[in-house]
C-alpha cells in the first residue's frame, strides 16, 4: 500500500523536523512547508492526505492558508498552535479545521490525532459512507445497537458490561446531560444514593479506552455541577 | 486707541457716511423749513435759480412802486414826500412820470414831459436800459417789456392779482390820469427796494451754488460710503459695543430726550422768539442728532439683540449681587439671600403701605398708582427667587443624577449648567474630578490591556522554543541504547519541561483572569454535585496520598449561577493544594452550607510545615512556603483560585490559625 503523504507547515524548522521525525516513525511520507504560500504550492502540486498547520506564519498565516485550501480540498487539516484560548480554538475550529492541537504538544498524541483524522477520511469519511438505522455515531465514535459494540475511528474498544450500558444511555441522546443518578438508576437498576464517586470512575475508564488524550476528552465529558454528556458531533 | 481707530479704514467709512447722512439731511431740513416759511411759495427755493425780474418779489415790488405813484396823483392830501422818498431811493434804478390831469398833480424823476404816450406798445422816449415799463393810461395797466406788452390778464404771469389790487379803489378817480415806471434793466447796487432785493438774490444764487456743492458731495460721500459697507459696518460694530455698555433705561431716558428735540421742539418752536435762521439751524442740529442717536440705537438692537434689553439696571445689580455672594459659603449665601428677600419685601410693604394712606386723602391717583407699582415690584421679586430656587433645585437634582451616573462609571457625560447657576462651581468641580477618573480609568485599562498584551505575547513565544525543547526531549526518550546515566539527564529534561509548560500555562491563566476581560459561560449549576465531581475526578491521587477527607456536604442540590469549567479549575487547584501541603495522615475537611441566600464552602487542612506567613503573602503571586519550594507546581494555584472564585461572582478567603489552614469561599444563590 502506498505511503500516507502528511504536509507539515511551520516557520519554526526544528519542529517540522520534529514532527517529520516521529511521522516518519509511524510510516508516513512526510512534505515540508515553512510559510502559507510554499504550503498552497505543494497542496496544488502534489497528492497531500493530511496538513499539520501552524497558525503564526509569515506572508500568509495559518488561517487564511486553510480558507484557501478548503475552498478546494476536503483534506483534514489539524491546527498547530501557540494559542490555547477556547476562543482560539473554536475559531479554528469554525473556520474549517478537523482538529486543534496546542503547543508545546505531546508527540504521541499528535501522531494519535493524525492517525485517527487519516482513518476518518480515508475509511469512513469519505470512502464508505454507510448510515445504518441500528447505529449511533457521533464524529468518529460509533456504537452498534444490534452487536452492543463501540468503535472508534473503526477500531473496536473493549468495553465491560456497564460501560457498554454507560454508552448506549449516553449515546442514544447525544449533547443530553445525565446527572449521575439517573445514570446510576438505568445502568444498574437500583435507587441512587451518594453514587458520584461510582459513576466517575466508569466515566473515566471509558474515556481512557475512547479518547486521545483523557485530561482533554473529545467525545465524553463531563459537565460540572450538573452531570455527563456525549459530546454531539 | 483713538489715534488709531481715527486712522483705521472702518472709521473713515463710517466718517463719509456720517457726514452724507448729515448734509443730506441738513439739506433736506433747511429746504423744507424755506418751504415752511414761505407758507408752501415754492418759487422761493427756485430763487437762486431764477432770474430776479422774472421773479414774483420784483413784480409785486414793482407793482407796490406803481400803486404808490396812483396814490400821489389821486389824494392831494397823500403824504407825498414819505412816499417819493421811498421811490427816490431807488436812484437811477426807476424812471417814473405820473400825471392827473383833472387836478394838475405831477410826479416825474425826469426831464421834460413823457405825455400823452399815444400807443403804449410804442417804446417812449427814454434813455438806454430801461427796456422794462408799466404804464396806466387812465383805463388799463401796461406791462411792456423790450416793446412787447406782457399777459397781464393770465393767472400764471404773476401779474394778475397785483393789476387787480391797483385797480381796487382809486380807479374812478384817475380816469384823466397817466401813471409811467420803468425799471433799468441792470440794477444798480445800493440799500434800498429792488437793489435790495437784489443784493439778496446775488447772496441766494451763490447759497444755490453752496447748496448743491454740498449736495453732490453729500451724495458721492453716500456712494463712498455704499461702497465701503463692510468697513462701516465694523465701526457700527464698535459703536454698537460702546453703546451696547450703557443700561437700557439710559437709552430710553436719552431717547425720549431726543424724541423731545427733534419732535417736539420744531412742533412748537416756531411760535418762539427765535430768529427764522437761528430756528432752522437748531431743528436741523436737533433733527441730527436725534436721527444720530436712533441710528446708534438701531445699531445697538441689531449688534446685540437680546442683550439690548437685559443689560439694564436691575441685571448689572443682581450681576453686582452675585459677586457679593461669592465671597461668602454657599450655604451662608443662599440664606443672605433669603433673609434679603425678607427684608426688602418688607421695606416695600411699609412704603407701599404709606402711600396707600397718603392714596386715601389724594384724589389724583398718584400716590395710589405708586402703591400698586411698589407692591408689583415687590411680587415680581418674589417670582424671581422662587424661580431662581426651583432652577437652584433642579440644578441639584441634576447634580445628584451626575454623581450617580459616575458612579457607575460614566466618565464621558459632562454635567452642564448655566454659567450664571448657584451650583456651577460644584458642577465645574464634578466635572473636573469625573474628567480626572476618566483619564486615571482609561490609563489604568490601557496599562492591565499593555500587561495582559505583554504576557500573552511572552507566553507565546515561550511556547514555539518549549515545543523544540519537549518534541525532542520525547525523540531522546524513544532512543534505545543510550547510556543509563544520559537516560537519567533524559528523563528530567522531560519533568522540568513539563513543569515549564504547566507554568507557563498557569501564568497566561492568571493574567487573564486578573484583567478581568475573560468571558464567562454563566448557568445554574449544583455546587455540591460539582464538588463531588471534583473529588472523584481526583480520586486516585487522593488515594495515594493517605490523607481522609472528612465531607460534611449536603444531598439536596445547592444551586448558584456561574461558570462550571472554572469553579471545576478552583476546586481542583484547592484540592490539589491540600494533597501537597497537608501533614500525611492528617484529615482534610471540606464543608458546604447554603441557607438559600448564600453557599459558603470551605477547605480545611493541617499544614505540613510552619506556615510563617501572613493570609496576604500566600496569596501574592508565586509565594509558597520556603519549605515546599522545591515541588511541582507552578504556585500559582491558590491566585487562580482566587482570581477564578472572584470573576465566577464568589468571595475568597484565607484563614491560617497555627498549622490549620483554612479557605473559604461564599457564592449567592438565586
Amino acid at each position: 500500500m502506498e505511503k500516507q503523504r502528511v504536509l507539515v507547515v511551520d516557520d519554526d524548522r526544528e519542529i517540522v523536523n520534529a514532527i517529520a521525525i516521529n511521522l516518519q516513525n509511524e510510516g508516513y511520507a512526510v512534505l515540508k512547508a515553512y510559510d502559507g504560500l510554499q504550503a498552497l504550492d505543494i497542496v496544488s502540486t502534489q497528492s497531500v492526505h493530511l496538513i499539520i498547520l501552524d497558525v503564526m506564519m509569515p506572508k500568509l498565516d495559518g488561517l487564511s492558508t486553510m480558507l484557501k485550501i478548503r475552498a478546494e480540498k476536503n483534506i483534514p487539516i489539524i491546527i498547530l498552535s501557540a494559542k490555547s484560548e477556547d476562543t482560539d480554538k473554536v475559531l479554528g475550529l469554525s473556520m474549517g479545521a478537523d482538529d486543534y492541537v496546542t503547543k508545546p504538544f505531546n508527540s504521541m498524541e499528535l501522531m494519535a490525532r493524525v492517525k485517527s483524522q487519516l482513518r476518518r477520511y480515508l475509511s469512513l469519511g469519505d470512502v464508505n459512507v454507510q448510515t445504518r438505522p441500528n447505529l449511533l455515531k457521533s464524529g468518529g465514535l460509533c456504537f452498534d445497537l444490534e452487536s452492543h459494540t463501540l468503535t472508534v475511528d473503526g477500531d473496536l474498544v473493549k468495553l465491560t458490561a456497564t460501560e457498554t450500558k454507560i454508552m448506549e444511555l449516553l449515546m442514544r441522546s447525544p449533547g443530553r446531560i445525565f446527572p449521575a443518578e439517573e445514570i446510576y438508576e438505568r445502568v444498574w437498576g437500583e435507587t441512587a444514593y451518594g453514587v458520584e464517586n461510582t459513576v466517575m470512575v466508569h466515566i473515566r475508564r471509558i474515556r481512557e479506552k475512547i479518547e486521545i488524550n483523557p485530561k482533554e476528552p473529545e467525545y465524553l465529558k463531563v459537565v460540572w455541577g450538573i452531570g455527563y454528556k456525549i459530546e454531539k458531533i | 486707541m483713538d489715534t488709531k481707530l481715527r486712522k483705521s479704514k472702518p472709521f473713515t467709512a463710517w466718517l463719509c457716511f456720517f457726514l452724507a447722512v448729515s448734509i443730506i439731511t441738513g439739506l433736506l431740513i433747511t429746504g423744507l423749513s424755506a418751504l415752511a416759511h414761505s407758507n408752501g411759495n415754492v418759487e422761493a427755493l427756485q430763487a437762486p435759480f431764477t432770474d430776479y425780474k422774472s421773479s414774483s418779489t420784483f413784480k409785486e415790488r414793482t407793482g407796490n412802486y406803481f400803486r404808490e405813484l396812483f396814490y400821489l396823483v389821486a389824494s392831494p392830501s397823500y403824504r407825498r414826500e414819505g412816499t417819493k422818498w421811498s421811490l427816490d431811493n431807488e436812484g437811477e434804478n426807476l424812471i417814473y412820470y405820473a400825471v392827473n390831469k383833472d387836478s394838475g398833480l405831477l410826479v416825474k424823476n425826469i426831464e421834460g414831459d413823457l405825455s400823452p404816450i399815444s400807443d403804449p406798445e410804442k417804446m417812449p422816449d427814454l434813455p438806454d436800459g430801461y427796456k422794462y415799463y408799466w404804464y396806466f393810461d387812465g383805463q388799463k395797466v401796461w406791462v411792456i417789456e423790450d416793446g412787447q406788452p406782457v399777459y397781464v390778464e393770465r393767472l400764471d404771469s404773476g401779474y394778475w392779482g397785483i393789476i387787480l389790487r391797483e385797480f381796487s379803489d382809486k380807479t374812478t378817480e384817475l380816469v384823466n390820469s397817466e401813471v409811467f415806471l420803468a425799471v433799468k434793466d441792470t440794477l444798480v447796487k445800493n440799500p434800498y427796494g429792488h437793489s435790495q432785493y437784489y443784493e439778496e438774490q446775488q447772496l441766494l444764487i451763490v447759497l444755490g451754488r453752496i447748496y448743491i456743492a454740498l449736495l453732490v458731495l453729500g451724495v458721492s460721500l453716500l456712494v463712498y460710503a455704499l461702497v465701503r459697507r463692510r468697513e462701516k459696518r465694523e465701526f457700527d460694530r464698535k459703536l454698537a459695543s460702546w453703546s451696547g455698555q450703557m443700561w437700557l433705561e439710559v437709552k430710553l431716558l436719552l431717547s425720549l430726550l431726543a424724541l423731545t428735540l427733534t419732535v417736539a421742539y420744531p412742533l412748537m418752536g416756531y411760535s418762539g422768539s427765535f430768529e427764522w435762521l437761528w430756528g432752522v439751524i437748531l431743528v436741523s442740529c436737533f433733527t441730527l442728532l436725534g436721527l444720530w442717536w436712533f441710528y446708534l440705537m438701531l445699531v445697538d438692537l441689531v449688534f446685540n439683540g437680546k442683550s439690548f434689553f437685559t443689560h439694564n439696571s436691575i441685571n448689572s445689580l443682581l450681576t453686582w449681587y452675585r459677586k457679593y455672594e461669592s465671597r461668602y459659603s454657599w450655604q451662608k449665601s443662599m440664606l443672605k439671600r433669603a433673609y434679603l428677600l425678607v427684608a426688602a419685601e418688607a421695606v416695600m410693604a411699609l412704603i407701599s403701605v404709606m402711600f396707600l394712606m397718603v392714596a386715601i386723602g389724594d384724589s389724583s391717583g398718584l400716590a395710589l398708582l405708586v402703591a400698586l407699582l411698589i407692591a408689583g415690584a415687590g411680587i415680581y421679586l418674589i417670582y424671581r427667587y422662587l424661580k431662581r430656587y426651583e432652577e437652584t433645585l433642579d440644578n441639584l437634582g441634576e447634580l445628584m443624577d451626575h454623581i450617580e451616573l459616575i458612579k457607575n462609571g460614566d466618565m464621558k457625560t459632562r454635567l452642564e449648567v448655566p454659567a450664571d447657576a448657584d451650583i456651577y462651581p460644584a458642577a465645574q468641580n464634578l466635572n473636573s474630578i469625573q474628567e480626572g477618573m476618566g483619564i486615571a480609568v482609561a490609563e489604568k485599562m490601557k496599562s492591565e490591556r499593555m500587561k495582559i498584551d505583554l504576557i500573552t505575547n511572552v507566553s507565546h513565544d515561550l511556547k514555539t522554543p518549549l515545543t523544540s525543547i519537549i518534541s525532542y526531549v520525547e525523540l531522546l526518550n524513544q532512543e534505545e541504547g543510550l547510556p543509563e546515566q544520559v537516560n537519567d539527564y533524559v528523563k528530567i529534561l522531560a519533568q522540568k519541561s513539563e513543569r515549564l509548560k504547566n507554568l507557563i500555562q498557569d501564568l497566561f491563566d492568571l493574567s487573564k483572569a486578573n484583567s478581568e476581560n475573560i468571558a464567562l459561560d454563566l448557568e445554574q449549576l449544583d455546587l455540591a454535585r460539582l464538588i463531588k465531581q471534583t473529588l472523584a475526578d481526583l480520586e486516585e491521587p487522593i488515594n495515594d496520598s493517605g490523607l481522609t477527607f472528612r465531607l460534611n456536604i449536603p444531598d439536596e442540590p445547592v444551586y448558584i449561577v456561574s461558570d462550571g469549567k472554572k469553579l471545576y479549575r478552583v476546586w481542583e487547584n484547592l484540592i490539589t493544594n491540600a494533597l501537597k501541603y497537608s501533614l500525611s495522615g492528617s484529615r482534610v475537611f471540606i464543608d458546604l452550607i447554603a441557607d438559600g441566600e448564600s453557599a459558603w464552602a470551605t477547605v480545611k487542612n493541617t499544614a505540613n510545615y510552619e506556615m510563617n506567613f501572613s493570609e496576604d503573602e500566600i496569596l501574592q503571586r508565586f509565594a509558597r512556603g520556603d519549605a515546599s519550594r522545591t515541588s511541582e507546581g507552578s504556585g500559582l494555584g491558590l491566585s487562580i483560585a482566587q482570581s477564578f472564585t472572584q470573576i465566577c461572582g464568589g468571595r475568597f478567603s484565607i484563614k491560617i490559625d497555627g498549622d490549620l489552614f483554612k479557605i473559604e469561599l461564599c457564592f449567592k444563590q438565586n
